[in-house]
């Protein structure tokens, strides 16, 4: 099993590679913002048509997720980052149906975007409680505690970015395997004629469930924790 | 083509990603979050002045319900003291009016009386001068030179007088 291709490298610090995550994360970004701009155009008060209907749905279900995990305060500004985030993970790996390698099947996007939830923590910490008791923090409840407390507190973002690519790259060697499972199954069916006949139709039902149901679920289950934990930071 | 291994971690690729994480959240935040945020406020908007303005119309309405009430209890209360005015008016006029009829005929009921006694007095007193020219005649045919003229003018005298009594009208 072979990571993302590496269509070139910048001639730069012993050659920068362009890998196949970093290409479809920007035709993700296009494809996204264009989404996004087709949605909101001609945004109107009365007698909204359909797309506007899509994106105020949207807009306003993020919105409430955000005020019930994270409280009112804080939707104006997580909001539209959970938004960015749960379109980008949801089409990332749903990207996969229509043929490119999915960009959360690379461990460089997920656990990019859990350092960014870590931070996101560290930052709250400090912002809301004071540098003082930051550090304290770690010594909570007793000294000892606090090669622990340090472990969990890298344990958060590292279970967070691995989760992620874990269940998607997880679909792809499977759905793989599953591929080469039925074309070996097909030619002994045949007696050694290599023409997959098994590979029409089964996979789809997997595909089903490793690329619909896996994608959306990991994508809520990404926002959703990353609100659980900025917002108990924030918090406590 | 060159491939990366399948879990492979290098900060160049990861600096993109979190690039690319930036770049889409200020993206989705422009063009999806600000304008579609605004008009769900400015709807929210609308509709809590739409509340509003309902709510000042009511009060407006039960205000003016109020004072038209009022005016209706006022003007009913006015209402009835004209009439009964009126009607008092009325009552007073019509007695005086049928005083006044009552003397008028009263006095009209006098006058002919009066008219009719004088007339009396006048038709008794022709007649008291008519039967004392006939009983005369009558008299002195009856006693011509038997009587002098000095009884005759006593007993005319005392007949005349006799007229007109009670006596007389028996």
């Amino acid at each position: 099993m072979e990571g993302a291709r590496i269509f070139f490298r910048i001639p730069i610090f012993g050659g920068l590679p362009v890998t196949e995550t970093m290409v479809n994360s920007w035709i993700l970004i296009l494809g996204i913002t264009l989404l996004c701009v087709f949605l909101t155009r001609h945004l109107k008060l009365k007698e909204i048509t359909k797309r506007q209907a899509i994106a105020e749905w949207a807009v306003q279900a993020v919105n409430d997720l955000v005020t019930e995990s994270m409280g009112k305060a804080h939707v104006k500004t997580y909001a539209p980052y959970i938004g960015a985030l749960f379109a980008f993970s949801l089409f990332g790996s749903l990207s996969s149906l229509l043929g490119m390698k999915p960009i959360t099947s690379d461990i460089n996007t997920t656990l990019g975007w859990a350092i960014v939830t870590f931070v996101m923590i560290q930052y709250s910490k400090i912002k809301y409680h004071g540098i003082k008791q930051f550090f304290k923090g770690f010594t909570e409840p007793i000294f000892v505690m606090t090669p622990l407390n340090i472990i969990s507190e890298f344990a958060t973002p590292l279970s967070l970015g691995f989760r992620h690519f874990g269940n998607i790259a997880a679909g792809t060697v499977i759905t793989s395997l599953l591929y080469s499972a039925l074309a070996y199954l097909s030619s002994v069916i045949l007696g050694g004629i290599q023409i997959p006949f098994m590979q029409i139709g089964l996979p789809a039902f997997l595909s089903i469930y490793f690329d619909l149901f896996t994608s959306a679920l990991q994508a809520f289950i990404f926002c959703m924790l990353t609100m659980a934990y900025v917002s108990s930071a924030i918090d406590d | 083509m060159e491939h990366e291994s399948f879990i492979s971690l290098g900060v160049w690729q990861m600096i993109n990603t979190w690039i690319n994480l930036f770049i889409l959240y200020l993206l989705v935040k422009k063009f999806l979050f600000k304008p579609v945020n605004k008009i769900l406020e400015q709807r929210k908007a609308a509709a809590d002045s739409l509340i509003d303005d309902a709510q000042k119309d009511r009060d407006e309405a039960a205000e003016i319900k109020e004072t038209y009430t009022a005016q209706m209890r006022q003007a009913k209360l006015e209402a009835g003291e004209i009439v009964k005015d009126a009607s008092q008016k009325a009552e007073k006029k019509a007695d005086a009016i049928v005083d006044a009829a009552k003397k008028q005929a009263g006095d009209l009921i006098e006058r002919a009386q009066r008219d009719a006694e004088r007339e009396k007095k006048k038709a008794i007193n022709e007649a008291k001068n008519e039967i004392s020219d006939i009983a005369l005649q009558i008299a002195s045919k009856v006693i011509e030179k038997e009587m002098s003229e000095e009884d005759h003018e006593k007993l005319m005298e005392q007949f005349i007088d006799n007229v007109g009594d009670e006596s007389w009208q028996k």
